[in-house]
């Protein structure tokens, strides 16, 4: 995990972030046990109420449940819910500032349609 | 739930021409960590020595739990200051004062004592006068977050102390914290340090508790703004700027307010600021 | 609880000055045994001589131990408690300092008196003759000895806390006054019309009678009794001008 202190973010939202990073990409298993708060705060030198506010987040959000006495855990079905919000927001954060900046720098819509497809021919050929 | 409460507190010398304190206010919670900052010669060592009862006000009061500190066995037994001085025997070993403190609070955290004097690789063997200066702040940081008081009250505690030995006091502190929650206040001059693990900022300037907020409250409306003059100018208009910057025709803004509601321009960058930059310009400006 | 714990750690920073004062007298009785020349005096009787002052020697030793109080203040208010505590604590402490010293005192004198005659002790002087048991008459020296020392300890205090109320400038001011007061009063006494006065208030106020009672003089078989009791009063005066004194207190900047 790394946390950017300057970002205009609160942290509690970057550290809400950071664990959902990590459900996504597999670091934290579904089912499997994340670092208690203490740990977290203790290792990025944050106040654990701050850590405490970003994993309540995540527990709202159904993507981590407290198990009484024993710790917090990855839901089942976690990664799917976060897989899935994020292709709702890839519209939003990756689509409309694509087109925003192609407008900047004069790129047409079929320009931008041909750039995808040469990404994407790349990348098979790289595989 | 135990809280302390200032209450118009002043402080004036004799033969001095300003009073120190004018008249200040605020509340101490319970379980919370408060940064109190201000410039040097601010009053925040002797703000703190009188919430400790180690000094009297010339006005005002302090009370805890509704009950005046002052003469006050059963709050002073909840409230630790560690300030600059030595209190301590300094001839006694440093074994016999830890268990000096030892029987002077029941329930005295002995195992953290250990793990901390461990950790910090501190002797103590040794006699306290023959330490150097940093151990023998690391002497009384041991203490302070070994007594089993609600209110531990902080005065510079990582003042002379090298890079480890400070990270140490870091990772010790939130660890005992989260463990066993109490309300500290720790006052430095290195604001970088503590400004994550703060989740209040007290500000004290000219005399009064200039800024009293929490952490996100405070944070989450600083922000400097750079970008050409003429669009950081329209985008910011309206906003109390605490400083501005120009270079050329390029131009940072930096202020306390709420993002402005209009459009961002695209050629404008917005950065969080952070609370040691803050904190240096509303002391420059002395006004928020 | 804190009291005591308080108490204790005064004792054993206390404990050091009664080494200070045996080594003082111990240093004492050697130049006296120095400046014997040709053997005239007998060097065992200049020892005796110089010996049954060392009860003294120490109890002025000490005596400054007793007053240096703002460090005890100190490490008080960082434990957490009143000042009003801190006060008790020190009556605590002071108490048992005095026991502490008075025992040491008393096994010098039981010494002094083997070697020679028990006059040199200012409790014999005065009360010699008070019980014929000797196991009593002992307890009741060392009572007398005890309240007399109380008294002078919580008195030292009690200046000492006063002086640790005042700044560098505050204490010249007070020495000097005192200094003045001082050389004023002896003056006037070596005066012959201020000598006249003196007296003339003494016996209206029956100075004699006053003294014979505190000290039993005229009693056939004077007890200290009074004694005690006058110093009792005393030592409580003492320790609620302490107290007083002691409420004001602040750490210094």
């Amino acid at each position: 995990m790394q946390f950017d202190f300057n970002s205009p973010e609160p942290i509690f939202i970057q550290v809400a972030t950071q664990l959902e990073d990590a459900i996504f990409t597999g670091a934290f298993q579904e089912g499997a046990q994340v670092p208690s708060t203490t740990e977290i705060s203790k290792q990025f030198k944050i106040n654990p109420a701050t850590v405490l506010k970003g994993m309540n987040m995540l527990v709202d959000n159904d993507l981590l449940e407290k198990r009484r006495g024993r710790g917090t855990f990855v839901k089942q079905g976690a990664q799917e819910i976060i897989i899935k919000r994020r292709q709702e927001h890839f519209y939003n954060d990756y689509i409309l500032n694509l087109i925003n900046e192609s407008k900047k720098l004069h790129l047409s819509e079929d320009d931008i349609l041909t750039l995808v497809k040469r990404g994407y021919d790349n990348e098979q050929d790289r595989s | 739930m135990s809280k302390i409460e200032v209450k118009h507190l002043a402080k004036r010398f004799k033969f001095a021409n300003k009073p120190l304190l004018n008249e200040v206010n605020f509340n101490l919670e319970e379980n919370e960590i408060y940064g109190l900052f201000g410039e040097n010669g601010a009053g925040k060592s002797t703000l703190m020595s009188m919430i400790a009862d180690y000094n009297r006000p010339s006005a005002g009061q302090v009370l805890f739990d509704g009950q005046e500190v002052h003469e006050n066995d059963e709050a002073l037994s909840e409230i630790y200051f560690m300030n600059q001085d030595d209190m301590y025997t300094k001839k006694d070993k440093v074994s016999q004062i830890f268990s000096f403190v030892e029987s002077m609070y029941q329930d005295y955290d002995v195992d953290l004592q250990a793990k901390l004097v461990k950790e910090f690789k501190l002797d103590i063997n040794q006699k306290l006068n023959k330490l150097s200066t940093g151990y023998q702040s690391i002497v009384k940081i041991i203490i302070s977050l070994c007594v089993p008081c609600k209110f531990i009250l902080l005065d510079e505690p990582t003042l002379g102390l090298d890079a480890r030995n400070r990270e140490i006091f870091q990772s010790n502190l939130i660890e005992t914290y989260s463990e066993n929650p109490r309300t500290f206040v720790i006052s430095t001059h290195i604001i970088d340090e503590i400004d994550r693990i703060i989740s209040h900022v007290l500000l004290l300037q000219y005399g009064i508790i200039k800024m009293n907020g929490s952490i996100d409250e405070v944070s989450s409306k600083s922000y400097s703004v750079s970008g050409p003059a003429e669009d950081v100018n329209s985008y910011v208009d309206g906003v109390k700027v605490l400083d501005e910057e120009q270079l050329g025709r390029y131009k940072t803004v930096h202020f306390m307010d709420q993002l402005p509601d209009r459009e961002v321009p695209a050629s404008v960058d917005i950065e969080k600021m952070k609370l040691q930059k803050l904190l240096v310009y509303i002391m420059d400006r002395g006004k928020l | 609880m804190k009291t005591k714990a308080l108490a204790k750690q005064y004792c054993h920073d206390f404990i050091p000055y009664i080494w200070y004062g045996i080594i003082v007298s111990v240093v004492y009785i050697l130049f006296g045994l120095l400046s014997v020349v040709d053997g005239q005096p007998p060097i065992e009787y200049q020892f005796k001589e110089n010996f049954f002052l060392s009860p003294y020697i120490i109890t002025i030793v000490t005596m400054i131990g007793i007053s240096f109080n703002y460090r005890r203040f100190k490490l008080a208010i960082q434990s957490g408690v009143s000042r009003k505590t801190f006060w008790k604590a020190k009556m605590f402490f002071i108490a048992k300092a005095t026991l502490i010293v008075n025992v040491v005192n008393v096994i010098i004198s039981f010494i002094n008196m083997k070697l020679g005659p028990s006059e040199t002790y200012l409790y014999y002087q005065a009360y010699g003759k008070a019980f014929s048991n000797v196991f009593v008459q002992s307890i009741s020296m060392f009572i007398t000895d005890y309240v007399v020392l109380l008294f002078i300890f919580v008195a030292m205090n009690t200046f000492g806390t006063m002086t640790s109320l005042m700044n560098k400038i505050g204490k010249s001011i007070f020495y000097s006054i005192g200094v003045v007061c001082y050389m004023f009063v002896t003056n006037l006494l070596t005066q012959y019309s201020s000598q006249r006065l003196i007296s003339r208030f003494y016996a209206h106020i029956n100075g004699d009678a006053i003294f014979n009672f505190i000290f039993s003089i005229d009693a056939k078989v004077p007890r200290p009794y009074a004694l005690i009791g006058f110093m009792i009063i005393l030592t409580i005066i003492a320790a609620l001008f302490n107290l007083l004194f002691t409420k004001l207190e602040q750490v210094k900047r």
